[in-house]
C-alpha cells in the first residue's frame, strides 16, 4: 500500500483510488490478480509494468470498462457498482490511448465529449483546446490528427470534466520529445493544482520526475509498491558504464572499494556497480592510482533496476546480466 | 510540491509549446442520457457517406427506375403489379415495395443498424463514450433510436419518391386491386402509403435484428451483411416452405401483410400477424443485444 506525501481527505477518505483484492480473468489467464492498491488523494502515482502485467486491464476497470470478477474498486470512496454519471464524477483520462470519430473535428469532438457529460462550455471548449496547443487545428477532422495530437486531445477531453482524479496510460506515447516535455510540464501543472494523477508509463525517467509513489506490477499481481524515495531504498546497486585510460588496472582487485562491482562490459570498458558514495570513492581511488576516467554513465538507475528485477523472470538482475569476465588490458 | 489553483501557468524555462490548464468556467453538469446520445448519433450519421449514399438511393432510385422500366419492351410481370407500371402509376410505388421487401429494406436498414454499434469497435471509441456521463443502457437506446430513425426516414422516401415517381413519370390512374376490383385513384393512393406503412414493422425488426449483430459479432461487414443472409434465407423459406405456422413466425412475411388492403374487402390479420411477428423479433433482438452489451467487458477498443 501506498501514501503519498501529498494530499488530504476528500469525500471522506484520503484515497482517490482505493482497490482491495482485485482480481480479473479473460478465460483461464488471471490478467489481475488480487491487486490492492491506494492512490493518496492529490498525489502523482505511476503504474509501472512489462507489457500484460495487467496496467491497462487495472485503469480499464477504473473506468468501468472492465468488471472485477472479485475485490472491491473505490473512487473517491464511491462503490464500482454506483450509476457511471456517479462513480466516474470527478474521473477524467483515457486508456490505451484516446481515439476519436475520424470524420469529426477536434473542436466537435469535445463538443459532444462535453455534452454526455452535461456540461457543453464553449469557452471551456476553446480553453481546453488551447491548453494542448490545438486550438489552431481545433477544426480539422481528427482523422489528419498525428498520434501525438490524437494524445494531447485526449488530455484536452480529460481536462473538460475538471477531473479531480486524472488517469493516463501512456500519457508520452507517440509524443516527439518536446512534446513528452510538454506532458511532463503539464502533469507537474495539475498535480500543483491539486489533482491526483495516476498514470501508467515505460518511462522510468518520467516516473522519478513526476511520481511520488509507485506501484510496479507484474503479471497481475503487485510485486512492489511504495514512494519513490522507498523503492529506491530497496533497489539494487546501480550500474554505471565507465571508460577509462587503463581498464585491466582499474579492474584490478584491491582498487574499488568495498560495496563497489567491476566486471568487463559487454560493450567494452567497464561495468560498474555501485551507490553513488562508493562511486565517488573509486573514481578518487583511481585518480590516485593514476587511472583516468573518460567517460561515467549511468546504465541503469536504482528504479529501473529494481523494475527489472521485479518482472523479469529468473534470478536475472542488471548485475548479473554483466557476468565478470576477463577485462582485456 | 508548489501549490497554484487551477488556470494558473507555471512559469516555463524551456520556451516550449503552450501546454496550460483551462481556466474557463465549468457549469453544473445536468444528467444525460439516451437523448443525448440520440442527437450525437444522428449528427455521426450524417457524416458518414455510407447513410449518405443510402438516402440519396432512396430518393433518386424510384424515379429513375421508373423512367428505365417506361422504355422497356417488356414489364416485371413476375412480381407484384409489376406488368402495371408503364400504365398505372401507382403501380410504381407497389412494385418498388415489393423489390424493397425481399432484397434492399434488409439492406438499407443493415447498413446504419448492423454498424451503429460495431463502428465503435472499429474506431476504438467504445472506451471514448463509455467513460462519461451516460451509461451503457442509455448509449444502446439512443444509438438503436437513432438507426430505428433512419429506417424510418429510409422507408419514407422510398414511400414518397416511389409514389410521386409513378404519379409523375406514368400518371394518375385507377389501380386493379389483386382480386380484380378497380380502386379509384385517390383511394388507391391512401392505400399504397397504408401499404408502406405496414413495412415498418418488419423494417424495424430488420433494424433489430441489424443491432443485435451488430453488438454480437463487433464487426461492421458482419453487422450489414448478417441480417440480408437472414432475410435471405426467410425469403426462401417462405417461397418454398410449406408449414403456414412458421411462415407466420418469419420477420419477411409481414411484408405481403398489405396484399390484403389492395383488395375490395380488406383483410386485416395477416396485419396483425406481422404486427406481432415483427415485435415480438424487435423485442427479443433487442433484448438479447442491450443485455449482451450491459455485461461486456470492454478488454480492448
Amino acid at each position: 500500500m501506498t501514501d503519498a506525501d501529498a494530499g488530504t481527505p476528500d469525500s471522506g477518505t484520503p484515497y482517490a483510488v482505493e482497490t482491495v483484492g482485485l482480481t480479473k480473468r479473460f478465460g483461464t489467464r488471471a490478467a489481475l490478480d488480487g491487486v490492492s492498491l491506494r492512490v493518496r488523494t492529490g498525489s502523482v502515482h505511476g503504474l509501472l509494468g512489462p507489457n500484460g502485467a495487467g496496467k491497462t486491464t487495472l485503469l480499464r476497470a477504473l473506468f468501468g470498462l472492465v468488471r472485477p470478477d472479485a475485490g472491491t474498486l473505490r473512487l473517491f470512496g464511491r462503490e464500482a457498482s454506483a450509476p457511471a454519471r456517479d462513480r466516474l464524477a470527478g474521473v477524467g483520462g483515457f486508456v490505451d490511448g484516446p481515439r476519436f470519430y475520424p470524420y469529426m473535428s477536434g473542436y466537435r469532438s469535445l463538443e459532444m465529449l462535453a455534452s454526455y457529460d452535461g456540461t457543453v462550455s464553449p469557452e471551456r471548449i476553446d480553453a481546453a483546446l488551447e491548453s494542448v496547443g490545438l486550438a489552431d487545428r481545433a477544426h480539422e477532422r481528427t482523422a489528419r490528427y498525428s498520434l501525438g495530437m490524437r494524445q494531447r486531445l485526449g488530455i484536452a477531453a480529460a481536462l473538460l470534466r475538471s477531473p479531480r482524479l486524472l488517469v493516463l496510460d501512456e500519457p508520452a506515447n507517440g509524443l516527439d520529445p518536446a512534446g513528452a516535455r510538454d506532458m511532463r510540464a503539464l502533469i507537474r501543472d495539475l498535480a500543483a493544482a491539486g489533482l491526483t494523477v495516476l498514470m501508467s508509463t515505460h518511462v522510468m525517467s518520467d516516473v522519478e520526475a513526476l511520481c511520488d509513489a509507485v506501484t510496479i506490477l507484474s503479471a497481475g499481481t503487485v510485486a512492489s509498491d511504495g514512494s519513490v524515495d522507498d523503492l529506491r531504498g530497496r533497489a539494487p546497486t546501480p550500474m554505471f558504464a565507465m571508460d577509462t585510460s587503463d581498464d585491466a588496472g582499474a579492474a584490478a582487485a584491491g582498487l574499488a572499494p568495498e560495496g563497489v562491482t567491476v566486471v568487463a562490459h559487454p560493450d567494452g570498458g567497464l561495468a560498474v556497480g555501485a551507490h553513488r558514495d562508493d562511486l565517488d570513492a573509486y573514481v578518487l581511488a583511481l585518480g590516485r592510482a593514476g587511472i583516468a576516467v573518460r567517460a561515467l554513465r549511468l546504465e541503469t538507475t536504482p528504479l529501473e533496476a529494481l523494475f527489472f528485477t521485479l518482472t523479469e523472470p529468473g534470478p536475472a538482475t542488471p548485475t548479473d546480466e554483466r557476468a565478470p569476465v576477463p577485462v582485456a588490458g | 510540491m508548489t501549490m497554484t489553483e487551477p488556470g494558473e501557468v507555471t512559469p516555463r524555462v524551456d520556451g516550449g509549446r503552450a501546454l496550460r490548464m483551462p481556466d474557463a468556467p465549468v457549469r453544473t453538469p445536468r444528467r444525460t442520457g439516451a437523448g443525448t446520445v440520440y442527437r450525437w448519433e444522428l449528427e455521426k450519421l450524417t457524416a458518414q457517406w455510407r447513410a449518405r449514399i443510402a438516402v440519396l438511393a432512396c430518393l433518386l432510385g424510384p424515379p429513375v427506375a421508373t423512367l428505365v422500366l417506361g422504355t422497356q419492351q417488356q414489364t416485371p410481370s413476375d412480381t407484384l403489379f409489376g406488368r402495371w407500371v408503364q400504365v398505372v402509376g401507382l403501380a410504381v410505388p407497389l412494385l418498388v415495395l415489393s423489390f424493397a421487401a425481399q432484397y434492399a429494406i434488409p439492406l438499407l436498414t443493415g447498413l446504419v443498424a448492423g454498424d451503429v454499434f460495431a463502428s465503435e469497435d472499429h474506431y476504438g471509441t467504445w472506451k471514448t463514450i463509455l467513460t462519461r456521463g451516460p451509461g451503457r443502457s442509455a448509449i444502446f437506446w439512443g444509438k438503436t433510436l437513432a438507426a430505428g430513425t433512419y429506417t424510418v426516414v429510409i422507408l419514407a422516401l422510398l414511400a414518397v419518391s416511389s409514389t410521386v415517381s409513378g404519379l409523375l413519370i406514368v400518371g394518375r390512374q385507377p389501380v386493379v386491386g389483386l382480386d380484380g376490383t378497380s380502386i379509384p385513384a385517390g383511394r388507391a393512393t391512401v392505400l399504397v402509403l397504408l401499404a408502406w406503412a405496414t413495412a415498418l414493422a418488419p423494417a424495424l425488426g430488420f433494424t433489430a435484428l441489424g443491432v443485435l449483430f451488430s453488438v454480437l459479432t463487433r464487426n461492421g461487414p458482419a453487422g450489414i451483411i448478417g441480417p440480408v443472409v437472414v432475410g435471405g434465407l426467410m425469403q426462401v423459406y417462405g417461397f418454398v416452405g410449406s408449414v403456414t405456422a412458421v411462415r407466420m413466425c418469419l420477420l419477411t412475411t409481414p411484408f405481403d401483410a398489405w396484399h390484403g388492403l389492395l383488395v375490395g374487402r380488406p383483410y386485416y390479420p395477416p396485419l396483425v400477424h406481422g404486427l406481432i411477428a415483427s415485435a415480438v423479433y424487435t423485442v427479443v433482438c433487442l433484448t438479447v443485444a442491450v443485455t449482451v452489451l450491459r455485461r461486456r467487458d470492454f478488454d480492448q477498443g
